[in-house]
């Protein structure tokens, strides 16, 4: 489903990604990991066309999508959360992920002329679709809240859920259990695996390692921008260079 | 039908508004008071596409007076050189603001912050330098004149009562239009745009072509008042379309709340009224010149910006909502959940 | 060919004064991301504090310091009452409130200074020279002069001092600087300290040719921020470039066209060269970061 072929990404000086592909099929939930700087977000930034890659194609569905503007890539199907918590903080729970459905509910040029009347005919029908999502991922609750009340663990479900809205192929989800505490990381990822059973693909950054080898089909192992092990959870857990890599990162850490 | 969480048209409040524009005319009676506030109309149009502008579209204009320029001396010239009935001339006023915006954004539609801030102050002084010196089409700087006067069913509307009717009608369209569009789908998305750029063009929406949609709307309204600005006075000239004219309009903005219509409205008519004052205090104080009327708007500027970031209308709304709350919280001996708590903050 | 010598003087001239306006952008841009519209009124304050001073007989030297002083110390005054207190507001709000600042400046100089233009005496006798058929008065070599050591002293200062360097330090990188113990707050109130010092010596400078006004400032902060976008906002050698090119245009269009026409010649010009290149001529492209 989707193809990243000899990806390279360079900021300046910064090889952020060097070389590096990998593919990720129909229904799997595949894990990117990798120490902190590993280039993990930038290839997602490259994948939701936030910005082109230096060198290299990525393929959705057999077509090209690097060159695409960020919008244009959504209604192919692929949506994506953020690491660092990009939610409509002044629109309510609600509002956030009706604007997750914005691009399904097309308005024509009828739907303009009723903008002098203000009967928005589509509204109640993707307010009430809202409010499933929502309850699909128990934000019901909240759900007039403003987005910037909420705790971190709500806004990374809201992420989530507002993703979930635009009804995508691939979902993307960047550091999605980062800062929850355990309660919360199993919870999401039941919910991961729900989403993955309701027909959606998904594309997972993360660090907490219970998570990613409960739920991925499969991982891909990133380390200072270039892939260093690929396969089945049990393998990468006995690979070498990925402990190594792993182990310097925890060292180097702890240097600092 | 109203849906918990969602901003939606108060019709309540288009309601009291349109009481308060028939009403205006039976208490205030005297001619300068209805002139006044038929400018006031004119400013309340340019301020509301401005305010959608920098509150919906996060983009700022310091040229929002070229638009309004160019809207005034198309109908002149349409009508007075041309000899076009004014209401034809009407959708050319708006067009034509409307193109030269489409055509700033489309050649600058990699520009924004500060670079579309320079660019639209430069198209101000441009426009302003075109109608001064462009004699022999705009009469240059001391103005066209011989603008005929609108009139309807062969009766014409005259300065006064009809011509207040006429104006606050049209910010009566301008109005609600704007008030749907911020709470439709696509005022949604103009919204999220504000709050996260990335994520919005994420969900799917085309950011840049939704700001330039903004921006060719709020020169039409621009265009709109010009139109209507043109018609009102028999003569027009470029000193009514300067940079200190686009400032003036963006304080209105400020002062009323940028991230609000009714803000935007509401702005304009404390502008207008403050600029009222300051004159009438100024034939009896010596002291008191035109001068002063520009420390007051900068200090407005500046206040504003310090104190109350949002804006005069929201904040007031906010506060009333807030103690609205405490009342009902001191009322009801019910412990109040975390939750409904940080609506209140 | 001579007309054409003569009006490049006069671009060069002018387009100094705008190059230093546009320094100051781009010293207060780098460090605070503010743009300082009220960067002309510094300009304006410098001319006509210096007009105030000359007329009631301190000696001509001594007003040239006084001026700089007072001037520098209304930049501080506008960071440290208004600028601070605004942190955290979104670039809209800031423009803003250096819009307001600047119709206020405006304002109370119209009282003080009243609507007259005045008259500041040269540096020293100002018998134009002629070069190559083209005249120039000293009082031009002095702007360009003046224009030169500014740069000069800026290169040095940020190059050769620690607190060019710390200053430096704070744009590229403001989160490391701090870590370094370089105090956000002192830099931001520096840099409107150093623009407003900028801007006080190009009010002095050109004060005598052409006799300041108290509405002098908004065209000089439009022209000066014109050149500061033009050249690239943030880089100062793009500010030079910028302020000299916009000097040029407008006494080009003026030369050769009308006085009448400069304006919106130049203004043309620069919506032009933004078209062709959006971040300016010495402006990188840089995508930010955005906290991803
Ligand atoms: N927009 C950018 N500009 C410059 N450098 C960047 C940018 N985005 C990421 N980088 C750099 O690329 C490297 C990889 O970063 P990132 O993809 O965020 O890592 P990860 O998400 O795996 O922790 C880091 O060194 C980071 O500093
Ligand atoms: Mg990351």
């Amino acid at each position: 489903m989707l193809q990243v072929e000899s990806i390279t990404k360079r900021f300046g000086g910064v090889v952020a990604n060097s070389d590096v592909s990998f593919s990720v099929d129909e229904g799997q939930i595949v894990g990117l990991i990798g120490p902190n700087g590993a280039g993990k977000s930038t290839m997602f930034n490259m994948i939701s066309s936030i910005f082109p890659p230096t060198e290299g194609n990525i393929l959705f569905c057999g077509k090209r999508i690097d060159l695409l503007p960020s919008y244009k890539v959504a209604p192919l199907g692929i949506s994506r959360t953020f690491q660092n918590l990009q939610v409509f903080k002044n629109m309510t729970v609600i509002e956030n992920v009706m604007v997750g459905q914005h691009m399904r509910t097309k308005q024509n040029l009828s739907g303009v002329a009723s903008m002098l009347l203000g009967i928005a005919k589509n509204e109640r029908k993707v307010y009430e679709e809202a409010m499933d999502i929502l309850r699909f991922f128990n934000l019901e609750l909240l759900y007039d809240q403003k987005a910037s009340s909420l705790s971190l663990g709500k806004l990374r479900l809201l992420e989530f859920a507002r993703a979930y809205a635009t009804e995508p192929k691939l979902l993307l989800l960047d550091e999605i259990a980062a800062g929850l505490n355990h309660s919360e990381t199993s919870e999401m990822s039941e919910l991961i695996k729900r989403v993955r059973d309701s027909g959606v693909t998904i594309l997972v950054v993360e660090h907490d390692m219970d998570l990613v080898m409960s739920i991925c089909d499969k991982l891909v192992v990133l380390d200072q921008g270039m892939k260093i092990a690929e396969g089945a959870p049990k393998e990468i857990q006995a690979n070498e260079a990925v402990i190594a890599a792993y182990l310097g990162a925890e060292i180097e850490e702890e240097v600092v | 039908m109203k849906l918990q969480g969602v901003q939606q048209t108060k019709w309540w409040g288009v309601v009291v508004f349109i009481a308060a524009i028939l009403i205006f005319p039976l208490v205030v009676t005297q001619s300068f008071f209805i002139t006044q506030a038929t400018f006031a109309g004119i400013y309340a149009i340019i301020a509301i596409g401005l305010g959608l502008l920098m509150g919906y579209a996060g983009q700022i204009s310091l040229g929002q007076a070229a638009f309004y320029g160019v809207g005034a001396y198309t109908t002149s010239i349409l009508t007075a050189t041309w000899g076009w009935s004014p209401w034809l001339s009407l959708p050319i006023a708006l067009l034509v603001p409307a193109l030269l915006a489409f055509f700033m954004g489309y050649t600058m539609s990699r520009l924004s912050g500060y670079y579309l801030a320079m660019a639209t102050l430069a198209l101000g002084i441009i426009v302003h330098g075109l109608l001064v010196e462009g004699k022999g089409i705009t009469m240059g700087a001391s103005g066209f004149y011989g603008i005929p006067q609108l009139s309807l069913f062969g009766m014409t509307i005259n300065q006064g009562v009809p011509y207040y009717f006429l104006v606050w009608f049209f910010v009566l369209i301008v109005l609600i239009l704007s008030l749907n569009i911020v709470h439709s789908r696509v005022g949604r998305a103009l919204r999220s745009i504000h709050d996260s750029e990335i994520a919005s063009s994420s969900m799917g929406v085309n950011t840049g072509r939704y700001k330039m949609q903004v921006f060719i709307l709020s020169a039409a309204f621009a265009g709109l008042a010009g139109w209507l600005f043109a018609h009102m006075s028999y003569s027009i000239s470029p000193s009514a379309f300067t940079f200190d004219a686009s400032i003036l309009f963006l304080a209105m903005v400020v002062l009323g709340g940028s991230g609000s219509v009714w803000g935007a409205l509401i702005g304009a008519l404390l502008i207008r009224m403050i600029g009222i004052t300051v004159h009438t205090l100024g034939e009896q104080f010596s002291f008191i010149t035109s001068d002063s009327e520009h420390v007051i708007y900068g200090l407005i500027l500046i206040l504003v910006v310090i104190f109350m970031p949002k804006g005069l209308f929201p904040t007031v709304i906010d506060w009333f909502k807030n103690t609205s709350i405490k009342r009902v919280e001191k009322k009801s001996s019910v412990p109040v959940t975390p939750i409904e708590r940080s609506v209140s903050e | 060919m001579q007309d054409f010598l003569q009006f490049t003087l006069t671009g060069i001239t002018i387009g100094s004064i705008y190059a230093i306006v546009a320094l100051g952008f781009v010293t207060i841009y780098s460090v605070t991301k503010v743009i300082n519209l009220a960067q002309g009124e510094f300009v304006m304050l410098g001319g006509l504090t210096m007009f105030s001073l000359v007329s009631v007989g301190v000696p001509y030297w001594l007003s040239f310091i006084a001026t700089i002083l007072f001037v520098t110390f209304i930049g501080w005054l506008m960071e440290f009452l208004l600028i601070r207190r605004a942190k955290g507001a979104d670039a809209i709000s800031l423009i803003i409130l250096t819009i307001g600042t600047s119709i206020f400046i405006r304002g109370i100089s119209s009282m003080v200074w009243g609507k007259d233009q005045h008259t500041v005496a040269p540096f020293m006798d100002n018998t134009p020279v002629t070069i190559g058929g083209a005249s120039i008065t000293p009082q031009s070599i002095w702007v360009v002069l003046i224009m030169l050591l500014v740069v000069g002293l800026m290169y040095m200062f940020i190059d050769k001092t620690m607190l060019g360097k710390a200053f430096q330090a704070s744009s590229v990188n403001p989160m490391a600087a701090r870590l370094m113990g370089i105090s956000p707050k002192r830099m931001s109130s520096f840099s409107f300290v150093l623009s407003a010092s900028l801007g006080a010596i190009a009010g002095l400078a050109i004060a005598p040719i052409i006799f300041p006004a108290y509405d002098m400032g908004a065209m000089l902060g439009i022209k000066g921020f014109s050149a500061a976008i033009l050249g690239g906002l943030g880089s100062a050698p793009g500010a030079v470039i910028g302020g000299l090119l916009i000097g040029l245009f407008e006494s080009m269009g003026a030369g050769y066209v009308s006085s009448g026409m400069k304006d919106i010649i130049t203004f043309s010009i620069f919506l032009l060269i933004l078209i062709i290149r959006p971040n300016g001529i010495l402006g990188e492209k840089t995508i930010g970061k955005g906290g991803l």
